[in-house]
């Protein structure tokens, strides 16, 4: 007993050796990373860390100055609406300490329920007589009007030209003035207590663009700004302009940039930002820090000399999201063509790694030669209007033949030549109805396979206005080189017949499962694969592997075998043949890295006599080297065979979640729903493919508490019960 | 092309260059002394807090220089620790703490990076007494300053 409590001591004074000291600038960083209940413990632990821990309490938290609809403020003062959001005891710490806030969200849909002085004296810490905001008292019964009027009276009363800084006591004011000639925004005194800032998201009325742009260019520390303007409580909507020039003017540590919404266009004028040198004549350009850029299409309705000129000053560039959700580039008139905007990208934003859309988005990732003009000055291309030399053309059926693998390996080689616009990208996410066209992937797998992460391709619609997004480029035929074997006069005259005339042509044409798996064979460092559609099981087979139908088969494999962690697709067989359902559960269990798992439109039948017990897979650091891993399946497919029992008991601890196994069948046995909670023991999520509330649900639910499984089911029906 | 760091208890490792460069540190110290074969003394890193310094560069050697932006999520801001940096970082926390004041002292963002996260993760969830516990920290407050510190803090309550 003495001895126990000896070594207990023992291990208790071991454990209070001193540990090393932690100095103020590391401990800084990982209270960074602490949600507002863990900081809430750490000021309490010792002084030094109270007063290191103590600022991040305020820039843990993202402050939301939220203007309040009219129903929810009934029978209350505006004034109180904050009140009505916070407590009066978070307002009142808010106020002592907004010096620390890093992140606020102002939301003003109706300007007279949050006093704008409120807003203003937070962010900028002004007190209110001194803010530029004064109204006379001859309103005209439109908020935003007076307000507008009121903020025009004070630009007035600024002098543009004084530009001061205030120090940190505030005392002197700061007027803004802008490199641009036509807008000037009001000063503001900024008091020592003011917030300095990082993020700053605006959601509000469009006609606020002047108190916006009171605020933005007041606001010189932002790296991240979000815009979603709109109307709220107006019949007949205008749209209001944003200079987006003037904005990266403005906040020059911006990073991180996102414009949505549809009440908007952008002002094309020419960029402030290029600067003509009195000594040489030359032009100079700064490049601007952004590196993540969201916007709508609307931006690409500008000129192109104005468009080239604001990404010109863009290098820095890594990431881009064109959202189209609201606003569909199809219903623009003036625009930047496809080609055109990812020649500009090329030219002047080779940093890109990341590519996301959503909604509808024509969007094109190469130059196509040979109808193409040689690669020459983007502005030359914009003023002769030949835009990126291709055709979209309607879904090509000629091409969607399974192909050899000697065709396979052609048109690899052949799309080598391409010039893909994003050297860099690693990330590929078009979410909504988009084109991105057959040769678009083709060209980045050529070019990207080693470095291409995520590919997640939204559904795929060809809209008949797509075809009108590229001038002819028959002219350029004249001067293209002639090829062996192609006449390329009769080819524009009558069509393409052969398949070598179809690939010279390289017309743009949608995606095909083919197609898909074709970049799944090629990328090797893909992680995410989302596509549309699903794989026909004859695309998956291996045609080598099929020796006259007679033979075993075995499916193409994946260059991701080792790096995939999620995949969204669908498979597609037409006969209930045991073997071939094996085989792709079997291509699945490749997977070794796999987390996430979603096979919705499948058809796969999911059932340890249809061979998922494949889908457990190997531990690969055993099984690298095993020429039995890679051997074709030639059993019954009952499995009841001895490496069938033998996989019954292995298991799976990599997939986390699978959200469907397939829309046609669904798992419906005791001996496969107990494998399943077996055989994956991280799982925590399952779609077994039935709906919730059904005989199915119930007996599946039943068969899972007898081995006490406690996985959270996915139900088909979920979109709809959900709601 | 190799070079010779030496440790505080004077015990010499032999790592190559692109390894060595990891750290801000010895890249710039290299850069300033051109071609040499002097050994490069580290003062305030033990041989073995460094020797698990060099594993990791040495896993990383291939990286991209640059460190992934972090994620403006709150949420993910220490769940986002790849596997193999999660092993390595499963120490006795004297060495971890060691390692990152290494990190730190050698300039090497990512692994002062990934040495924060775990840090934070230990913090997670914990009350004021188990992380003075965890980390053997004394409690200097007096109690009255404790209560004003927990009445400071009242406004976070209906957080």
């Amino acid at each position: 007993m003495q001895e126990q409590q000896q070594q207990q001591e023992q291990q208790g004074q071991a454990h209070h050796r001193p540990l090393p000291h932690l100095p103020p600038e590391i401990l800084s960083p990982i209270f960074a990373r602490l949600p507002l209940t863990s900081l809430l413990s750490c000021v309490l632990v010792s002084r030094l860390w109270y007063h290191e821990s103590k600022t991040h309490l305020f820039s843990a938290e993202t402050f939301h100055l939220r203007s309040l609809r009219p129903q929810t403020i009934r029978g209350g003062k505006p004034e109180h609406a904050l009140a009505r959001q916070y407590s009066p005891a978070y307002i009142a710490a808010v106020k002592d300490n907004k010096r620390y806030l890093r992140s606020v969200v102002c939301s003003l849909v109706k300007l007279m329920d949050l006093p704008i002085a409120e807003v203003l004296e937070l962010l900028f810490d002004c007190p209110k007589e001194l803010l530029p905001l004064r109204m006379d008292g001859a309103g005209s019964g439109d908020a935003w009007e007076d307000l507008n009027r009121a903020v025009a009276a004070a630009v007035v009363a600024a002098s543009p030209m004084n530009t001061t800084v205030s120090d940190d006591n505030g005392v002197a004011a700061i007027t803004t003035t802008t490199s641009s000639s036509s807008k000037v925004v009001p000063g503001i005194t900024l008091g020592p207590n003011r917030p300095a800032l990082q993020v700053f998201t605006y959601d509000g009325e469009v006609r606020s663009t002047w108190l916006f742009e009171t605020m933005i260019y007041n606001l010189p520390t932002l790296t991240t700004l979000e815009i979603c303007l709109g109307h709220y409580y107006v019949d007949t909507p205008q749209a209001t302009c944003l200079d987006i020039d003037l904005i990266l003017d403005a906040l020059p540590q911006l990073k991180t940039l996102v414009i949505e919404g549809y009440e908007h266009y952008f002002a094309d004028n020419v960029p402030s930002s290029t600067s003509t040198t009195a000594t040489t004549g030359t032009i100079t350009m700064q490049l601007h820090p952004l590196e993540s850029f969201k916007f709508t299409p609307l931006l690409t309705k500008r000129s192109i000399t104005n468009t080239l000129a604001t990404f010109r000053r863009l290098g820095n560039l890594k990431s881009i999201f064109i959202t189209a959700k609201d606003t569909c580039y199809q219903s623009q008139t003036q625009k930047v063509k496809p080609g055109e905007f990812g020649q500009i990208l090329e030219r002047y934003c080779p940093k890109i790694e990341r590519v996301e859309t959503d909604g509808f988005l024509i969007l094109w990732l190469c130059r196509l030669p040979p109808p193409s003009p040689p690669c020459g000055d983007i502005q030359l291309l914009s003023s002769s209007g030949a835009g990126a030399g291709a055709e979209v053309t309607e879904y090509d059926e000629g091409l969607q033949v399974v192909l050899t693998p000697q065709e396979r390996e052609d048109i690899l080689t052949e799309y080598q030549d391409i010039a893909l616009f994003f050297p860099q990208l690693m990330a590929l996410i078009t979410q909504g109805y988009d084109v991105v066209g057959a040769q678009d992937l083709h060209a980045l797998a050529v070019s990207r396979s080693q470095f291409l992460t995520h590919l997640e391709i939204g559904r795929q619609r060809y809209w008949s206005d797509a075809f009108g997004l590229l001038q002819d480029t028959r002219p350029y035929l004249a001067s293209s080189p002639s090829v062996e074997g192609v006449d390329q006069i009769s080819v524009y005259s009558s069509g393409p017949t052969t398949s070598s005339e179809k690939r010279w042509l390289r017309k743009r044409r949608a995606c095909s499962s083919l197609d898909y798996q074709q970049v799944l064979e090629t990328c090797s460092a893909l992680r995410v694969v989302s596509l549309p559609g699903r794989i026909p099981f004859r695309h998956m087979v291996d045609d080598s592997s099929d020796t006259n139908g007679g033979g075993p088969r075995m499916t193409r494999r994946w260059a991701c075998e080792g790096t995939l962690e999620t995949l969204n697709v669908g498979f597609v067989l037409t006969t209930a043949r045991r073997d071939d359902h094996r085989l792709i559960w079997r291509h699945l269990g490749r997977l070794r890295k796999l987390r996430c798992l979603n096979l919705t439109f499948s058809n796969l039948i999911p059932s340890l006599d249809f061979g998922i017990s494949e889908l457990v897979g190997r531990d690969c650091s055993q099984h690298d080297n095993d020429p039995h891993d890679d051997a074709p399946f030639t059993g019954e497919g009952d499995g009841k065979g001895e490496g069938d029992q033998q996989r019954l008991r292995e298991q799976n601890t990599t997939l986390e979640k699978v959200h469907s196994l397939g829309i046609a069948w669904g798992v419906d046995d005791r001996a496969t729903t107990q494998w399943f909670a077996r055989s994956f023991p991280n799982l925590q999520t399952a779609g077994l493919g039935f709906r919730w509330g059904t005989d199915q649900h119930k007996r599946v639910q039943g068969w899972l508490d007898e081995v006490g499984c406690s996985v959270e089911l996915e139900f088909t029906n979920d979109r709809y019960r959900k709601k | 092309m190799t070079v010779i760091l030496v440790s505080s208890d004077n015990q010499d490792f032999k790592v190559d260059k692109e390894v060595a460069e990891r750290s801000i540190l010895i890249k710039n110290m290299l850069e300033d002394v051109g071609e040499s074969d002097s050994p490069i003394p580290l003062p305030n890193v033990t041989s073995a807090v460094l020797t698990k310094v060099i594993e990791y560069c040495e896993h990383h050697r291939n990286d991209p220089v640059q460190v992934p932006e972090e994620t403006d999520d709150p949420r993910k801001r220490s769940n986002d620790i790849e596997e193999w940096d999660m092993k390595f970082m499963q120490v006795d926390q004297e060495m971890l703490f060691e390692i990152i004041l290494a990190a730190n002292y050698l300039d090497i963002k990512p692994l002062l990076d990934v040495g924060c996260k775990t840090v934070a993760n230990i913090i997670k969830g914990k009350t004021p007494e188990e992380i003075r516990k965890a980390f053997n920290i004394v409690n200097d407050f007096t109690p009255e300053e404790e209560a004003q510190i927990k009445k400071e803090n009242e406004w976070a309550e209906d957080r």
